[in-house]
């Protein structure tokens, strides 16, 4: 038995070849198909980065090629461009980059949420089309149980890496919980819309959308359940704002110093975070003199992106590092499952043996007392147990190396007549 | 402290030793954010507590009487409350480094006991008046929230310094967000001004009952009635506007500064509180 993964991701093709390959329209023909290739077990899993399958097969030679084959099919007027993106991993290679995909090590952004979501979902379609068996079952519990150990137990995921990501975070470590706050948007610019999209994923529930044009923050307002406003109620808005995000084509600044300030003295001096993510900037730099207002420009917060990109950097060591440890315990696993039918047909045989032995003595011990009866049975099985103990052990350790154990499986079923086809 | 049996003091001594590595533990804490090393802290925290309670229950079962009729029993009973709220707040929030600011102030407050216990305090006669045992408790309380409210000031300044200067070190990520501290240092000045005012009007029925004129010349008295207007006005500051926020934060900060070397000196130099010289009041 083989693992075997074969794919494209964001570090081996481009977004139209990766769009080319992308499977999630045509799953259903797509385990058909695979399982025609002769692989006994299958997960497809198909992002908007990464593009793979993953099989269990008889040959990892074999398997690599039917699945290069399926990829190659899948947009046949680019194969070369697709023969050429496409990588390939076995056994334990496969092992490890799953683990690294799940655990968001692979992905573009390092360390985003959404990866181990899509990997789950990725194992559910396949146990319900069928194509999932007692390898990847155990295999992929055992890989997301890892994967959620590197997001709690390290820095990861910690960190937002995004600019809109970055300010939303630190609204939430000025306010606490973001309910019930008023987040007031100036412009309509895509990384505002971003901005206030983030405020609310966590928890900004008042938002106000404030424009030169008012059909466009009518717009806005409708989609967030929000209120929309011209430019001339920007000062009575302003006073009302926890969270002003401005991100405006405006040459000059929108926001002064005596407009804050006079918000300021309104809201009883009340803090405010006020987020200029515009170029040129639209909020006057003596804003942040202002004792209760915070003022975050774009470089302030792309700085801390990047910060937070180096600690991420910086997790992913010792996130490779937990991974090695469950890779050894998975690789165990994997191992211990291979041998296991054949462990499990020796002891049947022997206890079969045994079994048969004490019936055919029976009549002979027929003089012996249920207690003496019962002894007997015991010393054969204590005897059974003794000179299975030493092989039963041989063979797990054998497969736990990795070495020469189909050899030692073979040479065990050969020795004691175990029939793989027998139920044990 | 004449009539206490020494091993009770051992138990004392064992409760200010495990502040210590409980102190350690969260300044390391505030270094390398480890779940691990608040939970140590917070563990060596709880056991100093249980000693400190164990030690002031053998003492009220000894004297007979609840323990708060002498400087250092006060003093102790200040510990008490401050260790049990860092405790509650620690396991309850488990904000982890709020302890790194608390954890400093209930360890010193324990060593201030150690002066006291030096010096021969008298018990006072007439204890069993229940206005003056609310009296004490009441004041050692508000004490108590003062200490806390000084701590999550220190721990708003820190987090407000970082906010503003937006240089994010390890510390940020690891305190509660300011407008919780806001809120958290608000409500443990509030309590610890209601406490104090609560155990100032009990002083005074004591005096009232024991027939001693309202105004007197007890430094202690004046002392008191002063910090509780410096915390009732720097509340309604706050609430205003002008001492919002930071300036808030120092008041808190200043005020604790002075409740604590207050006490000390009050208490060590001028005399003491009356309650304590009965005769004097």
């Amino acid at each position: 038995m083989a693992l075997v993964v074969v794919g494209v991701s964001h570090r081996t093709a481009g977004v139209e070849l990766r769009e080319a390959l992308a499977l999630e329209e045509r799953l259903e023909r797509a385990f058909q198909d695979l399982k025609a290739c002769g692989l006994d077990e299958v997960v497809l899993l198909s992002t908007c980065n990464r593009v793979e399958a993953y099989g269990v097969a008889d040959d990892a030679h074999a398997g690599a090629g039917s699945l290069r084959s399926f990829f190659e099919g899948l947009a046949p007027g680019r194969r070369p461009q697709v023969r050429k993106a496409l990588y390939s991993a076995v056994d334990e290679d496969m092992l490890w980059h799953l683990l690294r995909v799940s655990s968001s090590l692979d992905s573009m952004v390092l360390g985003e949420a959404q990866i181990l979501g899509q990997v789950k979902q990725a194992y559910e379609r396949a146990v319900e089309a069928g194509s999932v068996g007692p390898v990847f079952h155990g295999l992929f519990q055992r890989v997301f149980t890892a994967a959620k150990e590197v997001r709690n137990s390290t820095e990861i995921g910690r960190h937002p890496a995004s600019v809109p990501s970055v300010a939303a975070q630190v609204a939430e470590r000025l306010f606490g919980d973001l309910k019930g706050r008023v987040v007031l948007v100036l412009g309509s610019g895509e990384m505002a819309e971003l901005t206030a999209e983030h405020l609310v994923s966590a928890g900004a529930d008042r938002l106000i959308f404030c424009n030169r044009s008012v059909p466009k923050a009518r717009a806005l307002a409708r989609r967030y359940k929000g209120r929309a406003l011209g430019l001339d109620e920007l000062g009575a808005a302003l006073a009302e704002a926890d969270v002003l995000v401005c991100s405006t084509s405006a040459p000059l600044p929108l926001v002064r110093a005596e407009a804050a300030q006079a918000a300021q003295q309104a809201r009883h001096q009340r803090p405010q975070l006020f987020i200029d993510i515009s170029v040129p900037r639209n909020i006057e730099p003596a804003v942040g003199d202002l004792e209760h207002v915070y003022l975050y420009n774009l470089d302030d917060l792309d700085a801390l992106a990047a910060e937070h990109r180096g600690r991420r950097e910086e997790a992913s060591r010792e996130a490779e590092a937990l991974l090695k440890l469950r890779l050894g315990q998975i690789r165990d696993w994997m191992a211990a499952s291979r041998v296991a039918p054949t462990l499990s047909r020796l002891s049947a045989h022997f206890e079969s043996v045994r079994a048969a032995e004490m019936a055919r003595s029976a009549a002979k011990l027929s003089h012996l007392s249920d207690e003496d009866r019962q002894k007997v049975d015991a010393l054969t099985k204590s005897i059974m147990n003794k000179l299975l103990h030493a092989p039963l052990n041989r063979l797990k350790a054998q497969a736990a190396r990795g070495e020469g154990a189909s050899a030692l499986v073979r040479g065990a079923e050969e020795l004691f007549d175990l029939d793989p086809e027998k139920k044990a | 402290m004449t009539d206490m049996p020494p091993a009770f003091f051992w138990l004392y001594r064992t409760a200010f030793v495990l502040q210590l590595p409980a102190l350690a533990f969260f300044v390391t804490y505030a270094f390398k954010p480890k779940r691990s090393l608040a939970l140590a802290a917070t563990a060596f925290l709880a056991a100093s507590l249980l000693a400190h309670v164990l030690f002031t229950v053998l003492l009220a079962g000894s004297a007979g009487r609840l323990p708060l009729a002498s400087g250092f029993e006060a003093i102790s009973a200040w510990g008490l409350a401050l260790t049990a709220l860092v405790v509650e707040v620690e396991w309850r929030h488990r904000l982890g480094l709020l302890g790194a600011f608390l954890a400093p102030l209930s360890a010193a407050t324990l060593l201030m006991g150690f002066r006291f216990a030096l010096s021969a305090d008298l018990p006072v006669p007439g204890l069993g008046d229940g206005w003056l045992l609310s009296h004490v408790a009441l004041a050692m309380l508000s004490y108590a929230f003062f200490t806390a409210a000084a701590g999550a000031a220190g721990a708003y300044l820190v987090q407000d310094s970082q906010l503003k200067s937006k240089r994010m070190g390890a510390l940020f990520y690891e305190l509660p967000p300011l407008g919780e501290l806001e809120g958290l240092l608000a409500r443990l000045a509030g309590a610890g001004l209601l406490a104090l005012c609560l155990a100032i009007a009990a002083g005074f029925v004591w005096r009232l009952r024991l027939g001693l004129p309202l105004a007197s010349a007890d430094p202690k008295i004046g002392f008191s009635l002063g910090m509780a207007c410096a915390y009732a006005l720097g509340l309604l500051a706050r609430l205003q506007g002008p001492l919002r926020g930071r300036r808030f934060a120092w008041l808190c900060v200043l005020l604790f500064l002075a409740l604590f070397f207050g006490v000390y000196l009050v208490d060590l130099y001028f005399g003491g509180h009356a309650f304590l010289r009965p005769g004097v009041a």
